[in-house]
């Protein structure tokens, strides 16, 4: 059956909610061959509706909001949220290139922008790309490369070997190939499933038999792991020298003539620097401390970095660690950081979600440099793994001045794991203060007052 | 007496890598040294660990013709005098103006540099980028509650002045924490000097919180002011693996700090060295990488904990040996041949409770990078955190050729050794 964009045709089959998404698109509109589309793959949540309205505000201009997301899963809690309020949801088999075609060449000239929020959307993000030729993405292979640990490392010590540290690729745990990890890197060694997001089995090894034994447990969990959340390609695992250092994000705009734009740096404080054996980002916090050289050169390193991934008119989140020889690339991915809209929002008063469309326009991206005040995500994990059987302290943090977002994402009798093992975390925070000295007291009354306690 | 005995003079006691260290000075100069003690008698419960070797003094250290009287006899056999240990510089600086013609540093000097608030003042006239902002307190009243709050800010570490190691040094990010650690502090301050035998008067430092990484390094200061240092050492404080407690949990050296890092290091170092003044001694100086460049945590007239044995370890350093040619006025020798990488590792249980059992001490004995293992407390002893006095439980010295290996046996130990709280 043949769609155009006055008259969109949705398989039957669709029902309930999916039903009133039709509905939606069904109907013809009035204003549908202006080019004013703004269509997020996978998932679109409350804060960037909202950072859009106020991007149209700023702009002046009206766009349409768009969803295409693969029908075969479900929209996210977040999403859930704010679909009804968008303009047009496309729900589509993303594992099929007609369906794609048929919802996506009719909005061909309609489209203004194609992006993601989510680092488990970039794949899905790669297949939507073809369809929109009329608009400035990346590439579908540069999307690939990003969404693979593996093509990353390849393509970062390909582009200089200085910035990103050795590694090679297992893909079974036989003596051999413990063998070929020991005589080729050194130890201590990170194993990192290729394809998964976050820092899900990912596990630090000081010698051969630990190394042996955790490369057995992500071969056996990795498949369910891959199934669950959706993780790339055939399972793959990287093992990649440990270094050591300070850790530190940045999110960067990349034009389409490849001109980059940087955001403030965020300083990343993972589970390992608190006593967990988890990489976690615990806290992330910006501004940071580091002086303007250490910044220069970190902007530099992340250039080089986005450069050799041939990224283009995309947010690139870059993963960077401050180490003696210099500042190294732990990873990249094509999209906004985790918590960075509101970080940036909060202690810079910029638009990360609109300054991710402006690139893609192509227009420069409206970055303000000078503080307003100082901006934490933490992530609150159970000290041990278990079923969650209390969590005190949730009211009184409420209480606390910094405290700007708060986000529970366990309840009593769910399981707590750590994020290696692809648990998720037991709440989520957000805390804001004009100085830092009060943020930081802040965070301290926070986990002091907050029990998370398992059995 | 002979007229041909030549002492060395040790102030309050003596250890056997001290003897071992009288020994190689006699081998290396081709003298018959001789080794003295001297003792306050209220110093309780501290001798000489080989009194074959030692011929032992005691006088009331509060009396200075006590201490002269009994040193009389070996004042002109007396060629160095030196100390051991944070806790014996005030009792050495007692001593060391009743043998004026040797080499060693100033009785003020020695005072200064274990007297955290000196030390502070000192530095900051001398340089005040290489020390971070601070305040002295001598009680909890709201004044001097805001002057804390007005001078240091938040987080701030709130430090006992002339205490060793992590004794009572609280992290405070807020007033009402900050007060009250004061009042405990102020409360417990009292208590732990009277154990640890102090005659200073209580003060307590509060200041700024550095945010970095920490490193060491232990230095000679020739008499003239002429500085050498042996290799640098990382420190992983009990903060930067979950304890809400400063103890030093890992050391390791040498680092993987580069030349003009350290070479930077070694500026501030410098700096610290002569604001305090300090000739004739080996130093050992505590140091924090900031963004802003390195900054002075604290330094102490002495050899730092476990460098003897870490720097011989890892480049065949004599470290005591070299701290006695010092005061002997001979050029220490420091070979800059790496051997090998150390580490020590002070493991303290991670609650506070009565010690029932350490488990795991005999799998890595079998480590092959372990080099000793001190048991410090023992079932039915309290296990306490630094900050409370406690004593880590036990004290590791791992080495190896090759550090990923060592790194790969403190992992092993980390993961073997288990301590039950009863």
């Amino acid at each position: 059956m043949k769609k155009t964009s006055d008259n969109f045709l949705v398989p039957l089959t669709l029902v309930g909610k999916l039903y009133d998404h039709m509905i939606k698109v069904v109907k013809p509109t009035e204003v549908t061959k202006e080019k004013n589309i703004l269509l997020y793959v996978g998932k679109l949540f409350p804060h960037m509706y909202y950072a859009l309205k106020e991007f149209e505000k700023t702009e002046d201009r009206k766009f349409r909001l768009a969803l295409i997301y693969d029908s075969k899963t479900k929209l996210d809690e977040f999403t859930e949220k704010i679909v009804d309020k968008l303009d047009i949801v496309i729900p589509c088999d993303f594992s099929s290139d007609a369906a794609l075609h048929e919802a996506l060449i009719p909005l061909q000239d309609e489209i203004l922008v194609l992006t993601t929020r989510s680092e488990d959307q970039i794949s899905a993000l790669a297949r939507v790309v073809p369809y929109v030729p009329f608009v400035h993405t990346p590439t579908e292979t540069s999307l690939l490369w990003a969404t693979d640990k593996i093509a990353m490392r390849k393509h970062l010590r390909n582009y200089d070997k200085s910035i990103t540290p050795a590694f090679m690729v297992v893909k079974d745990t036989e003596k051999k190939s413990i063998k070929t990890i020991i005589d080729t890197l050194t130890f201590p060694v990170i194993v990192k499933p290729a394809g998964l997001a976050a820092s899900r089995l990912v596990g630090i090894c000081y010698h051969k038999e630990e190394l042996s034994d955790f490369l057995k447990k992500v071969f056996r969990e990795i498949e369910a792991v891959y199934k669950a959340d959706g993780g790339n390609g055939i399972p793959k695992v990287l093992v990649e020298e440990f270094m050591e250092g300070q850790q530190y994000s940045i999110d960067a705009y990349v034009s389409d003539v490849g001109r980059m734009y940087f955001c403030p740096m965020v300083s990343v404080k993972t589970g390992k620097a608190i006593g967990f054996d988890d990489f976690f980002g615990y806290l992330q916090m910006t501004p940071t401390l580091l002086n303007e050289e250490s910044i220069a050169q970190a902007e530099h390193v992340a250039e080089q970095s986005i450069r050799a991934m041939a990224l283009r008119s995309t947010t690139v989140h870059v993963e960077l660690l401050k180490t003696e020889q210099g500042w190294k690339v732990i990873e990249l991915g094509p999209r906004i950081g985790g918590f960075r809209h509101m970080l940036y929002e909060f202690a810079f008063d910029f638009n990360h979600t609109a300054n991710d469309i402006l690139i893609r326009l192509p227009k420069k991206p409206q970055i303000k440099k000078k503080e307003q005040g100082y901006a934490a995500a933490m992530k609150f994990f159970a000290k041990e793994e278990g079923k969650l059987v209390k969590l005190a302290g949730i009211k009184k943090i409420q209480e606390l001045k910094s405290l700007k977002k708060l986000y529970i994402n366990k309840k009593v009798g769910d399981t707590c794991k750590f994020a290696k093992h692809g648990g998720s975390s037991v709440f989520n925070i957000i805390l804001v203060n004009k100085n830092r000295s009060e943020l930081l007291a802040d965070i301290r009354r926070l986990e002091q007052t907050v029990d998370i306690q398992v059995e | 007496m002979p007229r041909h005995t030549e002492y060395i003079l040790f102030i309050t006691k003596v250890t056997p890598s001290g003897v071992a260290a009288v020994a190689q000075c006699n081998t290396h100069l081709k003298k018959d040294f001789k080794i003295l003690v001297i003792q306050d008698k209220n110093e309780t419960g501290i001798f000489p660990e080989d009194k074959k070797v030692s011929k032992i003094l005691t006088c009331d250290f509060q009396k200075p013709h006590a201490i002269e009287k009994i040193l009389q006899p070996y004042k002109d056999t007396i060629v160095a005098a030196t100390f051991y240990g944070d806790e014996n510089a005030i009792l050495a600086a007692k001593v060391f103006p009743h043998v004026p013609y040797l080499l060693h540093t100033s009785a003020a000097s020695l005072e200064w540099s274990t007297d955290k608030i000196a030390m502070r003042q000192l530095f900051e006239a001398a340089d005040p980028t290489i020390t971070p902002a601070f305040t002295i307190v001598k009680n909890t009243d709201e004044k001097s509650i805001a002057r804390i709050i007005k001078k240091v800010g938040f987080p701030l570490v709130i430090k006992p002045s002339g205490l060793a190691a992590s004794l009572l040094v609280t992290m405070c990010y807020h007033e009402d924490e900050l007060k009250k650690s004061l009042q405990k502090t102020f409360r417990k301050i009292e208590k732990i000097y009277k154990e640890n035998n102090r005659t200073t008067v209580p003060r307590v430092l509060v200041e700024q919180f550095m945010e970095g990484e920490m490193y060491s390094v232990d230095a000679y200061v020739t008499a003239k002011g002429d500085i050498s240092f042996c290799p640098m050492v990382y420190v992983k404080t009990g903060k930067t693996i979950g304890f809400d407690d400063f103890f030093n949990y890992m050391r390791i050296t040498p680092t993987q700090l580069k030349e003009t890092t350290i070479e930077k290091a070694h500026v501030v170092a410098k700096k610290a060295i002569h604001a305090v003044n300090l000739r004739s001694t080996t130093v050992h100086i505590e140091l924090m990488r900031t963004e802003d460049g390195w900054k002075i945590i604290e330094l102490g007239p002495r050899i730092g904990g476990f460098r003897n044995a870490m720097y011989k370890l890892s480049h065949n350093i004599e470290h005591r040996t070299n701290d006695l040619l010092l005061h002997l006025g001979e050029k220490p020798i420091i070979p800059k041949k790496q051997q090998a990488y150390v580490s020590v590792l002070k493991l303290y249980a991670k609650k506070e409770g009565i010690l029932k059992k350490v488990n795991g001490i005999r799998k890595i004995k079998k480590l092959a990078s372990i080099k000793d293992i001190q048991l410090n407390l023992k079932s039915g002893d309290a296990c306490l955190y630094s900050k409370h006095g406690g004593k880590a439980v036990c004290d590791i010295i791992l080495a190896h050729k090759h550090r990923p290996q060592l790194l790969a046996d403190i992992r092993r130990v980390e993961q073997s050794i288990n301590i039950e709280l009863e």
